[in-house]
């Protein structure tokens, strides 16, 4: 148990308080996202339950389903994935990661860049997971966005296993950090060393944010989406993406951008951004207007556009809906074809 | 508000290092994970609906969520539903929950212990619940990944209510 007392006072020894340095030091240089198989993008693999079944004799592949923005201090990542094999089907699957980099503004080039050498993995069967690392220090730039996948090439000769392979988890784990904090300080370390500790971990702290993916967005009123890579927008009606979130609660105010890109054509697109906040045992507030803006298409690049800054967050209040519309009819919405939405970043701002 | 100076020197007081120590303390004490619905597979007679998933009135609707690992530091957890009704009538509904915990390494099961109650409408399609419905359930934190099933029988003779529920998720809050 690690519970980290907050009564702490100018009158707490030296050593109490290396201890909960180390504490949190040791969390914050071992963060990590786990994507279960409902939440990731599928190429021609299908989702069965809660895994994602990647057949033999084909070459599928699962993502990260969300475009994943780390957090600023992170400077590489380690992929592994949790899977299963077919206990009548023994051998080996042959696997391949691969990386697709989106910067805000630049050009979206043809789809993920393989990473590092393939690995050939013999399964176990059906009833013991295996943990295998995929890709080993992925580099991420803060200010870039990821797009992580493992592919099956089921028909390399190295993949010898006539069955299904069953993919439970991806799990993407921090590496390195361009800014680490040892969790070895003791009570002869400089203060100097311990402020510089401080100023790290405020930042992280100041800096959280969720991005809410394709999986956890639900289309409607025209709005479609196919195996959790993007909400696709038409232009007509008043298609919506609706996604929810759950704020910890010393979050105060959150900034809120949406990530996109118009694959075709060129143009602009008329969004408006709507939200509900809700309170245990109390009647469901209407939804309230936080803010519309136009996405401006210049052509084949990635868009990440901030729709609302310092969006308050009601007291007492504990989990938000938010609501995304393109007004295809509005006449500052002159993109004539579909706008692809693939998440919404919700950052932190007080 | 509680926003961190990253800006701290030799010069900074110790009161001031205390006062960031506690709001560090009370971040890390409080932390909470959501599992929305649409994280989870939905057997009929669920369906998933919309942002939630629609649980009838009758038959058995179940979700399970796929397995997922644990913060090392937790060693107890609570378990809330948030949940509405999608027409007014008074009573209770029945739930049970399954909390399945392997081990990292093999996935074999550690236990698999169910509770099962139920929480209590407001009979109003209008007023959003939050029900925590497991308090302090202890994690191994060696062996916590963690699968959650989730259950409304509605035909369980304790489920007194007459309509379908939504339920949008699951919350896990860190207990200790």
């Amino acid at each position: 148990m690690t519970t980290l007392s907050t009564s702490r006072s100018t009158t707490n020894t030296p050593g109490e308080h290396v201890t909960d340095h180390n504490t949190l030091h040791t969390l914050f240089n071992a963060q990590a996202i786990t994507v279960t198989a409902p939440m990731m993008s599928r190429s021609v693999a299908t989702l069965s339950g809660t895994t994602a079944i990647l057949a033999p004799g084909t070459t599928d592949s699962i993502g990260s389903g969300a475009i994943l923005a780390f957090p600023d201090d992170w400077a590489t990542v380690h992929v592994d994935i949790i899977f299963r094999g077919d206990g009548l089907s023994p051998g080996a699957f042959h696997l391949q990661g691969s990386v697709q980099t989106l910067t805000p503004g630049g050009a979206v080039s043809g789809s993920e860049v393989n990473f590092g050498d393939p690995v050939v993995v013999t399964h176990l069967g059906s009833s013991i997971d295996i943990r295998q690392r995929v890709m080993t220090s992925v580099p991420v730039v803060a200010g870039s966005q990821y797009r992580l996948k493992v592919t099956r090439t089921g028909l390399h000769a190295d993949d010898t296993s006539a069955g299904n392979m069953t993919v439970s988890h991806m799990v993407i784990t921090k590496a390195s950090s361009a800014i680490t904090v040892p969790a070895n300080r003791n009570i002869g370390n400089t203060g100097a060393q311990h402020i510089s500790d401080h100023n790290v971990l405020h930042e992280a702290f100041n800096e959280q944010r969720v991005v809410l993916g394709p999986a956890v967005l639900f289309p409607s009123a025209g709005a479609t989406s196919t195996n959790g890579e993007n909400i696709t927008m038409p232009n007509a009606g008043t298609p919506r993406a609706t996604g929810s979130f759950f704020a910890p609660a010393d979050w105060a105010t959150v900034n809120i951008d949406v990530q996109w890109w118009a694959a075709a054509g060129a143009g602009n697109v008329r969004v408006t951004l709507s939200g509900q906040q809700v309170v245990d045992g109390v009647a469901v507030p209407g939804v309230s207007a936080i803010g519309s803006t136009t996405l401006t298409g210049n052509g084949n690049l990635w868009g990440t556009t901030r729709l609302a800054t310092g969006y308050a967050l009601t007291a007492g209040a504990y989990h938000r809906f938010l609501y995304l519309d393109r007004l295809s009819a509005d006449g500052l919405d002159t993109l004539a074809g579909d706008v692809l939405i693939y998440g919404l970043i919700i950052t932190k701002a007080s | 508000m509680s926003t961190l100076s990253t800006t701290r020197d030799a010069g900074s007081t110790p009161a001031d290092h205390a006062a960031d120590h506690n709001t560090l303390h009370t971040a890390f004490n409080n932390q909470a994970l959501f599992l929305p619905v649409r994280a989870g597979a939905i057997s009929a007679p669920a369906v998933m609906t919309a942002e939630y998933a629609t649980f009838p009135n009758a038959g058995t609707g179940v979700i399970n969520y796929g397995r997922i690992v644990l913060p090392d530091d937790w060693a107890s957890l609570h378990v809330d539903i948030l949940w509405m009704q999608l027409a007014a009538s008074a009573g209770n509904m029945h739930w049970s929950l399954n909390v399945t915990q392997r081990t990292k390494a093999t996935g074999s099961t550690v236990s698999n212990p169910s509770t099962s109650g139920t929480v209590v409408s407001p009979n109003s399609t209008t007023v959003w619940n939050r029900d925590r419905i497991v308090t302090s359930h202890a994690i191994d934190p060696v062996n916590n990944e963690v699968q959650f099933t989730f259950t409304r029988a509605g035909g369980d003779a304790s489920d007194t209510i007459t309509t379908d529920t939504a339920l949008y998720g699951l919350l896990l809050t860190k207990a200790a």
